[in-house]
C-alpha cells in the first residue's frame, strides 16, 4: 500500500527503496519478523516500524537510507522478469497518450510491469488500466505485485495473446499501449477497443522494419497524425574542471632552477599568484563515456471520430 | 471536463498540417489562423476530432483524407529526375488563375488535379517525388485549408507554445516537458511547489495531472502570476481551485519566522489575547468584503476602500500559504524558470519532506551545475542527476525512412534529486 499515495511513515506490508549509494538501490517488502542482507549489515525489518521515509538507518558496518517508493525509483529497483522501459522513455508515453486522472488505458503486454506503475500513478485514484501479457506467470506475478502495491481495484492484468485473440474490449479506451514484437496484429483490435468519440495509440518497437510495418496498418487503419520518435537521455557528469595554461614567453631558467628558487626564496607571494594564474578553471558537465544509444522507436498515432 | 461535441464557451485546438491554435467558441466570432479567417458557429455541436475545410470564410464538415495511398508507392526505379530542369515555366497555372478559382469556390482537391495537369514536368517524376509534390501542395494554404478540432491537452498546448516561440517558455522542449512531470511524480492528491516563467505552461500541465485534488502553490515572481496557458483548458472550478499562489519575495519570512520560534513563542503567550481579538477583527473584514463584492461588481473603478480590503484579503492568504509552507510537508517541488535557481530551490527545499523529488529545468546547463555543487555542500538531498534528451522524429515510409532532415538541437537541462532527513 505505498504507490498510491505519500505516507510519512513504514508500515507492515510497505514496498520500499533503500538506497546504499549512488548505483546502489534495492526495492523489499517490510514484512514482519524478517531480516534483509545489505553490505552494511543486516536490517530487521522490524525496526524499521514506524519510521520516517527519507531517514537514515545506521547498521553494523555503515548506514542506508530508506525512500518512499515512486514508480521512477520502483524502475530502478523492480525485478525484472522481461527487458523493461525506462523513466525517459514511460514519461514520453505517458504525455504523448494524453493520460491523466481519469483515463482508461490498455498495455499489452505487462512484461515487468514497470510502465504499468507510472501509467496508474497518473490515472490514479479514478482511471483504470487493462493489462495483458501473453506469459500466464507474468500476468499472474504482476496482478499480485499490483495488488500489493495498493493499485488492486485500478488495475486488471489478464493473460491474452492480444495478438491473437484481441482484447476482448470495445470502446472503452482513452489510450493504448503496445509493446509486442508484431504491433501491426493488434492494431485493428486496438483500433475496436478505443472509445468511439477517438483516443491516442502509442508502440514501441526496437527495430525499424517493426516501425514501417505499423506505420502502414495504422495508415491503412485510419489512425492520423502518425509520428516516429526517438528519445534517449544524456546524463553530465558535474565536475570542476582544472586546464594548465600554456607559457608563450620562452623561460630563461629552466624548470628545475625554478623550483629550485621558490623552495628558497623570499618572493614566495608574487609565485603563487603565478601559479594559480597558470590555469583555467571552471565547472563543467562532462558526458559519460559510454549511454545506451538506442532503447526503442516509439510511434504515436490519434484515431478521430469516424 | 466538457463532453465529446463542441458546446459555446469551450476552449477548443484548431489543427491546421502543424499549426495549432487555441480559441474559445463564442457565437458570431471570427478566427484568424494562419491567415485564413472564418468564423466558429459552425463549430458548436459538432463532436471533438472533426475536419473542416473553409471556402469563403464558412466551415464546411469533411471527411479526413489520410495521407496518400501507400501502396502505389512500391514502384520504384523506372523513371528518375535526370531531365528536372528547375524552371517557373513548368507549371502553366499562374498564381492569379489560382486565387481566382479560390474566389469561385473550386475544392482544394479539384485545384491540385489541374496543378497536376498544367505540370509539364509532373508525369516525369518517379513516383516518389509526385508523391511529395501532392503533399507539398496539399499542405498549401491555397490548395486545401483543412482544419481539425480537438480537446485542449497538455500535449497540444505545450506544443503550440513551443512552436509558437521557444523563448516565452523557457526554451521547454514539450518532450522535457514530458520528463518534469514524471521525474516530479505529480499526480491527484499530491501537495506540490512550482516556480516556472514558462506563462503557465508548466502550472497548467500540473493542474491537469492532479486534477482538482491535493495542492499546487505557485510561487511567483514580481505583482502576479502569470497562468496565460491554463486559460486553454477547460479546467472546471475543482481543479483551478487546488490552485495558490506565495510571492518569492516573502519567502525570506518563511525563514525569519522560523529561526525567531523560541522568541516568537515567549512573545505570544504575553499577547494571546491581542491575537484573539485581531482574528476576530479579520473575520468581520473577511465577511464584509464576500458582502460588498457581489454589490461592486458593475464598478471598474476601485475605490480607496476596496483597495485596502484587497490588500487585507491579499494578506490573509498570504497568511494562510504561510502556515501551510511552515509545516514543511509538501511532496516536492519543481523549477523551470528564467531566474537563477540556486537561491529558489535552497531557500525551498526547507519545506519539503524527506523522501520526496525535486526537478529543476534551466534552458542552461551552467545554472544547474551550480546548483549541483551547492545542493551536494548543503546535504539533504541524494540521487542528484543531470540530464538532457535528445529527441528526433522519423519519417516513416515505405523505402524511404530517415530521420527528419531538421531536429530541435537542445530541449533544456533537467537536475532531479531525492530529499532525505539530515539527522
Amino acid at each position: 500500500m505505498s504507490f498510491e499515495k505519500y505516507k510519512p511513515t513504514v508500515e507492515y506490508g510497505d514496498t520500499l527503496v533503500l538506497f546504499l549509494g549512488y548505483g546502489n538501490m534495492l526495492q523489499m517488502t517490510v514484512e514482519e519478523g524478517k531480516t534483509h542482507q545489505t553490505k552494511y549489515g543486516a536490517i530487521k525489518h522490524s525496526d524499521l516500524i514506524g519510521k520516517k521515509y527519507g531517514c537514515r538507518i545506521v547498521c553494523s558496518k555503515g548506514w542506508l537510507q530508506i525512500l518512499h517508493p515512486t514508480p521512477e525509483l520502483w524502475t530502478i529497483t523492480l525485478p525484472h522478469r522481461t527487458q523493461i522501459l525506462y523513466s525517459t522513455d514511460i514519461s514520453l508515453i505517458t504525455f504523448e497518450l494524453d493520460l491523466k486522472p481519469g483515463s482508461v488505458v490498455i498495455e499489452a503486454g505487462t512484461g515487468s510491469a514497470s510502465l504499468s506503475h507510472a501509467i496508474l500513478r497518473t490515472i490514479a485514484p479514478t482511471g483504470h488500466l487493462h493489462t495483458f501479457d501473453f506469459h500466464e506467470q507474468r500476468a499472474e506475478t504482476a496482478r499480485e505485485e499490483f495488488a500489493h502495491h495498493g493499485f488492486g481495484d485500478m488495475v486488471t492484468a489478464k493473460h491474452r495473446d492480444v495478438c491473437r485473440d484481441g482484447f476482448n474490449h470495445e470502446g472503452i479506451a482513452d489510450a493504448i499501449f503496445l509493446d509486442l514484437p508484431l504491433p501491426w496484429e493488434a492494431a485493428p483490435f486496438a483500433k475496436e477497443a478505443l472509445k468511439s468519440s477517438g483516443g491516442r495509440i502509442a508502440s514501441f518497437s526496437p527495430c525499424i522494419e517493426q516501425v514501417q510495418k505499423m506505420c502502414l496498418a495504422l495508415e491503412q487503419l485510419g489512425f492520423s497524425d502518425i509520428k516516429s520518435v526517438e528519445c534517449l537521455l544524456r546524463t553530465f557528469d558535474p565536475k570542476t574542471i582544472e586546464l594548465p595554461l600554456v607559457d608563450l614567453v620562452r623561460n630563461k631558467k629552466p624548470q628545475w632552477k625554478k623550483k629550485k628558487m621558490e623552495k628558497n626564496s623570499a618572493e614566495t607571494e608574487e609565485d603563487t599568484s603565478t601559479t594559480s594564474r597558470s590555469s583555467y578553471v571552471c565547472k563543467s558537465g562532462i558526458c559519460m563515456k559510454e549511454m545506451p544509444g538506442h532503447t526503442g522507436y516509439l510511434t504515436f498515432a490519434t484515431l478521430y471520430p469516424s | 471536463m466538457s463532453s465529446e461535441t463542441i458546446s459555446e464557451g469551450d476552449q477548443i485546438v484548431i489543427q491546421k498540417a502543424k499549426v495549432l491554435k487555441v480559441v474559445q467558441v463564442r457565437k458570431g466570432r471570427k478566427i484568424w489562423l494562419d491567415r485564413v479567417q472564418f468564423s466558429a458557429d459552425e463549430l458548436i455541436g459538432k463532436p471533438f476530432g472533426c475536419t473542416f475545410e473553409e471556402n469563403k470564410g464558412v466551415l464546411v464538415q469533411v471527411s479526413r483524407t489520410g495521407s496518400e495511398d501507400a501502396d502505389n508507392a512500391v514502384e520504384e526505379g523506372k523513371r528518375d529526375n535526370r531531365d528536372l530542369q528547375g524552371d517557373q515555366s513548368n507549371q502553366k497555372i499562374t498564381k492569379s488563375e489560382i486565387q481566382e478559382m479560390r474566389k469561385q469556390g473550386v475544392s482544394g482537391q479539384e485545384i491540385i488535379e489541374q496543378l497536376v495537369e498544367n505540370s509539364a514536368t509532373f508525369k516525369k517524376k518517379n513516383t516518389f517525388s509526385q508523391e511529395k509534390y501532392l503533399k507539398k501542395k496539399k499542405k498549401k494554404r491555397v490548395y486545401q485549408p483543412q482544419f481539425t478540432i480537438m480537446k485542449p491537452t497538455t500535449r497540444l498546448v505545450a506544443d503550440m507554445y513551443y512552436s509558437r516561440g521557444p523563448m516565452r517558455i523557457c526554451n521547454m522542449r514539450p518532450d522535457s516537458l514530458a520528463q518534469i512531470l514524471a521525474l516530479g511524480n505529480v499526480r491527484s492528491g499530491n501537495r506540490m511547489m512550482v516556480v516556472e516563467s514558462c506563462v503557465g505552461v508548466l502550472v497548467s500541465a500540473m493542474l491537469e495531472r492532479m486534477a482538482g485534488s491535493g495542492l499546487l502553490v505557485d510561487m511567483y515572481s514580481g505583482s502576479a502570476p502569470v497562468h496565460q496557458a491554463c486559460e486553454c483548458f477547460n479546467f472546471t472550478k475543482q481543479h483551478k481551485d487546488i490552485l495558490k499562489t506565495f510571492p518569492l519575495d516573502r519567502v525570506a519570512e518563511l525563514h525569519g519566522v522560523e529561526k525567531k520560534k523560541a522568541w516568537e513563542e515567549e512573545r505570544e503567550k504575553e499577547g494571546e489575547e491581542e491575537e484573539e481579538e485581531k482574528e476576530e477583527v479579520v473575520e468581520e473584514v473577511k465577511e464584509e468584503v464576500e458582502k460588498e463584492e457581489g454589490a461592486q461588481k458593475k464598478r471598474k473603478r476601485i475605490s480607496p476602500e476596496e483597495r485596502d480590503e484587497r490588500r487585507i484579503r491579499k494578506a490573509e492568504r498570504i497568511k494562510e500559504m504561510k502556515e501551510v509552507l511552515m509545516r514543511a510537508d509538501m511532496d516536492g517541488l519543481i523549477v523551470a524558470t528564467k531566474f537563477h535557481p540556486t537561491p529558489i530551490v535552497l531557500s525551498l527545499l526547507d519545506f519539503i519532506c524527506p523522501s520526496r523529488p525535486i526537478v529543476v529545468f534551466s534552458q542552461y546547463k551552467e545554472p544547474l551545475l551550480d546548483l549541483y555543487s551547492k545542493l551536494k555542500e548543503r546535504g539533504g538531498i541524494i540521487l542528484l542527476k543531470l540530464t538532457e534528451t535528445w529527441f528526433r522524429e522519423y519519417q516513416v515510409l515505405p523505402n524511404r525512412t530517415h530521420p527528419l532532415v531538421n531536429m530541435i538541437a537542445s530541449g533544456g537541462y533537467i537536475l532531479t534529486g531525492t530529499t532525505v532527513s539530515q539527522d
